[in-house]
């Protein structure tokens, strides 16, 4: 028995390791992916560990007159993280499985505004995983 | 009895770590978007959505992101400021800053600076701010992100504005990157909150100057942002030396942001697949006195006057 739970603890250590490990370098497939020249990251990257039907969630500002590009990853395929865009009363804004899961979205922003950003894994590829979102702006 | 024992554990075993295995790895096959199965076929575009609160994880610790300097920086520009190197902090003053929390929040207002220059067209003056930048990260370990490559690539694109901006930001992105996953997390966010205090110092003193509505605006919309600085970052930070007082320091900002109110109304975005762009048209306010702003300003002034001293 105590084999087995040897064995158990060692697979959840790998399991953990390898997501990990992961969460390193998803960003940087992310950005290469889905980021061309012309849109400039915001510097930062937006990430959580998920499991199941867990859901990611920050806010943030959009600024009037600017064109954003939003990305979302988790592993390296793409299309693999659904996310959506709410206003601060959760209206739905835009969501990316309307969008046949989408890995990137642009939004032309006529007023600055907050908006909340989710994420969540999409189920039918992942039960675990780090999803990361980038934002990039346009020029 | 006792094979049957042996069968059964070995059993247990096999199912039990396939099971974990499983459920952690991810797809490797590429495929393609457009390939994949999609979950609902709902087209309305304006519904509410109810999301169960136990079951949402902030990212990165944080319910609001912290805007890019570099972004801010564009709304200044855009708002008809002319170019003013008096405000930016001296490029040299980096060999003088001897513990982490000064490091730390001069790289982040060093990256302002940089990209202030740059969206001025500065070609000099950011070559001298990349290479403070550089410096710093190198004594912060954090030397990847400016390593000499981003300096030849920013030398290269040095006529090439919208290059030279992505190239900054790609190498505060790949910081960020590598401190978030690294024991240093505190170093990242004093890094964003130092850009930030020097975007907000540029802004406060050309919005004084020309009054301008979008960059008064744009300091308004702050009021959510330093609320996240303080209780999800740096709140985090309390036990690393010198982060309780940068806190102090800021919560005395927030308390005249809070008396800035923003009024909200929505209006339905509109979506084209064609482009992959959303156009949004909901409209907010922002309302502050002349006597608030100036508040907020002042505050931001002396807060930055004390992370640039020597």
């Amino acid at each position: 028995m105590k084999k087995i739970l040897g064995l158990v603890v060692l697979s959840l250590i790998i399991c953990l390791s390898k997501s990990h490990a992961q969460c390193d370098t998803i960003a940087n497939f992310c950005h290469q992916n889905n980021f061309t020249a012309d849109y400039v990251s915001d510097g930062q990257n937006y990430r959580a560990f998920l499991f199941g039907d867990q859901e990611a969630e920050f806010e943030t500002t959009f600024f009037g007159g600017v064109t954003y590009r939003i990305a979302a990853c988790t592993g390296f395929s793409q299309g693999d993280l659904i996310f959506n865009v709410k206003d601060i009363n959760n209206n739905i804004l835009f969501d990316s499985i309307e969008q046949k899961n989408s890995p990137y979205w642009n939004f032309k922003v006529e007023n600055t505004i907050n908006v909340k950003i989710s994420a969540k894994l999409d189920d039918l590829e992942n039960t675990s995983g780090c999803a990361t979102i980038l934002i990039g702006f346009k020029q | 009895m006792k094979s049957i024992k042996i069968v059964l554990k070995v059993f247990s075993l096999i199912v039990i770590s396939s099971v974990l295995l499983t459920s952690c790895s991810d797809n490797e096959n590429v495929q393609n978007i457009d390939e994949k199965t999609v979950k609902t076929e709902d087209s309305t575009s304006t519904k509410i959505q109810q999301i169960n609160p136990l079951n949402v994880v902030p990212m990165n610790g944080a319910i609001f992101s912290i805007p890019s300097p570099i972004q801010l920086g564009g709304i200044i520009q855009k708002s008809g400021a002319a170019y003013n190197a008096d405000i930016l902090n001296n490029p040299k003053s980096y060999e003088n800053y001897v513990d982490l929390v000064s490091q730390s929040l001069n790289l982040g207002v060093y990256g302002a600076d940089l990209g202030y220059c740059a969206l001025y067209d500065k070609q000099q003056e950011s070559i001298g701010y990349i290479k403070s930048a550089q410096k710093l990260s190198d004594i912060l370990g954090i030397s990847d992100a400016f390593g000499i490559e981003t300096i030849q690539a920013v030398e290269r694109n040095l006529d090439d504005k919208d290059s030279l901006l992505y190239i900054i930001s790609n190498s505060y992105r790949r910081a960020d990157d590598y401190l978030q996953t690294s024991e240093l997390k505190h170093i990242g966010a004093l890094i964003i909150v130092g850009g930030w205090i020097e975007s907000l110092h540029f802004a406060g003193i050309l919005g004084k100057e020309n009054k301008s509505p979008e960059v008064v605006n744009m300091i308004g919309m702050q009021k959510h942002t330093i609320n996240t600085m303080l209780d999800k970052m740096l709140a985090l930070y309390f036990n690393e030396p010198g982060v309780e007082e940068v806190y102090n320091d800021l919560n005395e900002v927030r308390n005249s942001f809070n008396k800035v109110d923003i009024k909200y109304e929505y209006v339905a975005p509109e979506t084209n697949k064609n482009n992959r762009t959303t156009t949004l048209k909901s409209k907010a306010s922002v309302d502050i006195t002349d006597e608030v702003y100036n508040e907020i300003v002042d505050k931001i002034k002396t807060i930055r006057t004390k992370i640039i001293a020597i």
